[in-house]
Formats: structure tokens, sequence, C-alpha cells
């Protein structure tokens, strides 16, 4: 094994953990933006 | 026009985004394959080297991440359209985690080259202040509720935050450091140039997708947002 093999196989998980990991937040984000907006169309509905 | 009165982002555009955002990550993948395989040991370095192709990719695409805060910040204070403010805001959120994948990139690469994982040197200190900065940006956004004030307070604190870029770059050449002078294909070895470059484009694809993605989510964010404050004043009318 290459010297410095674990650091250099960490550096490449950690970079695709991150973006992996961020690319899933704002797939959440997106879904909970759109539900927010679908409540507050209801609301905004029930109140006029 | 106020966003609420705005045609929601048709499903095809969506589609296209998301193939978009596919094909980056690919098109990632398939760069730092190339880089690995095609670029030799380092004479000082050895196989570490191929850290770079990961953590300047990331630093370079952190820096245009916040120039896009800065000129979006901009627009906002000069035209005040609230597109331009939620464009700064997805950058800046953006812009931060490329600068923290950047510090954790480089304190792995340190700790075998420099035996440290971290030091207060000039470069990794201005880069953890433009972390900073950039954090309390997006938590100043969480605190204010008035979407005027909001936007306002956050260009000023935007482009702020991006002066900081400059001094970032500059810093390995203004005082003294442990960090080597800025990677580009100047300063690089030729035969690490392609890899570098395929993985900066690469890269720039991601943070583009990702930029795009969450400006769309703060702009639904924002419209119902608009739609409450519009029910909350109807149901203060009525009551």
């Amino acid at each position: 094994m290459a010297d410095g093999m674990g650091y250099i196989v960490a550096a490449y998980v950690v970079t695709w953990a991150g973006l992996i990991g961020y690319a899933i937040r704002l797939v959440g984000v997106a879904r909970r933006a759109q539900e927010q907006l679908e409540r507050a169309s209801r609301d905004a509905g029930g109140s006029a | 026009m106020p966003l609420d009165q705005q045609a929601a982002t048709p499903r095809s555009s969506t589609r296209t985004l998301e193939w978009f955002g596919v094909v980056a990550l690919l098109a990632l993948a398939g760069a730092q394959v190339l880089g690995i395989l095609t670029s030799p040991p380092d004479r000082d370095m050895g196989h570490l080297q191929k850290i770079m192709y990961v953590h300047v990719p990331a630093a370079w695409n952190a820096f245009m991440a916040f120039f896009v805060v800065a000129v979006a910040s901009l627009a906002y204070l000069w035209k005040g359209r609230e597109r331009h403010d939620l464009l700064a805001a997805a950058a800046a959120e953006v812009g931060a985690v490329m600068t923290a994948l950047t510090l954790l990139l480089g304190s792995i690469w340190g700790r075998p080259t420099w035996g440290v994982w971290w030091t207060w040197d000039p470069r990794l200190t201005s880069t953890a202040v433009l972390l900073l900065i950039f954090v309390g940006y997006l938590a100043l956004r969480g605190f204010v509720e008035d979407a005027d004030r909001r936007a306002q307070w956050s260009a000023a604190v935007g482009i702020l935050g991006a002066l900081n870029v400059p001094i970032v770059y500059m810093s390995v050449k203004w005082w003294r450091t442990i960090h080597q002078l800025q990677s580009s294909p100047s300063t690089v070895d030729p035969e690490y140039v392609v890899g570098l470059r395929a993985n900066a484009i690469a890269m720039l694809l991601v943070v583009v997708y990702f930029i795009v993605k969450r400006y769309r989510a703060a702009q639904v964010e924002r419209m119902a947002e608009q739609l409450a404050e519009r029910a909350a004043l109807e149901g203060g009318r009525h009551g």
C-alpha cells in the first residue's frame, strides 16, 4: 500500500460524504418547502 | 412581481435540473478517476498529491459561490429584487458547505505533510474566518423575520464576507505561511494540470446544481412565507 493511502482514501470519502450528504439535505429542504407552501395555500384559502 | 404570483417551476425544468445534478456528480467521479490514474507521485508528497484534486477544486468553488453572493447582494441593494436576495442566500449556503469541505480536506492533507491536523497559519485562519462569517450570515437569515430587513442586512454581511475572499487567496503571499502557494495551472507541475482542471470544472458543475436547487427551494419557501403573511393580515382584518 502506498504511503499515506489512508489519508487519500479519507479525503475522497469525506468529499463524497459531504457532497451526497448535502444533496440529500437539499432534497429534504425542497420537500419541506413544498409542504409549507401547500399548508400556507390551504390556510390562505380558509381565511379568505 | 411578488414571488407568489410567479408560475411554479415547471416539472420538466425540475427533471432537467435533476439530470444535470446526476451528470455533474458522474463527471466529478470521472474526473477523480482521471486525476488519480494519470498523475505520477509527487517528488515531495508522493501519492498524497492526489488530495489536491478534491481540496483545491473545493476551495476554488467556495470562492466562486461567494463571488455569486457578492454580485447578487449588490444587485439586491441596487434593484431591491427579492430573487437576488434568494440567489445570494443559496450561494452563501453552498459556499459555506464548500469552505467547510476545504478545511476538512486541508486538515487531512496537513496531518501527513505538516505533522498537524490544524495550525493557526494565515491561510487556514483566514479560511476559518470566512466560514464563520457565512455561518453567521445564515444564522442572521434565520433570526430576522422581516423579509426586507433580512435581505438588506444579509446583503451587507454577504458583501463584507465576500471581501474576505481575496484576503484568503493572497494570504500565502502577504504573510509568512507553511501553506504552499496558490495551486493553479501556472504553479503546479504540467503532469497534474489536466487532472486539476477536469476536477475543478466537474466540481463547478456540482456547485451550480446545488445553488440552483437551493435557490428554487428558497423561492418556494418565500412563496409560503408570503402566503402566511397575507393570511395573517387577512385574519387580523376580519378579527
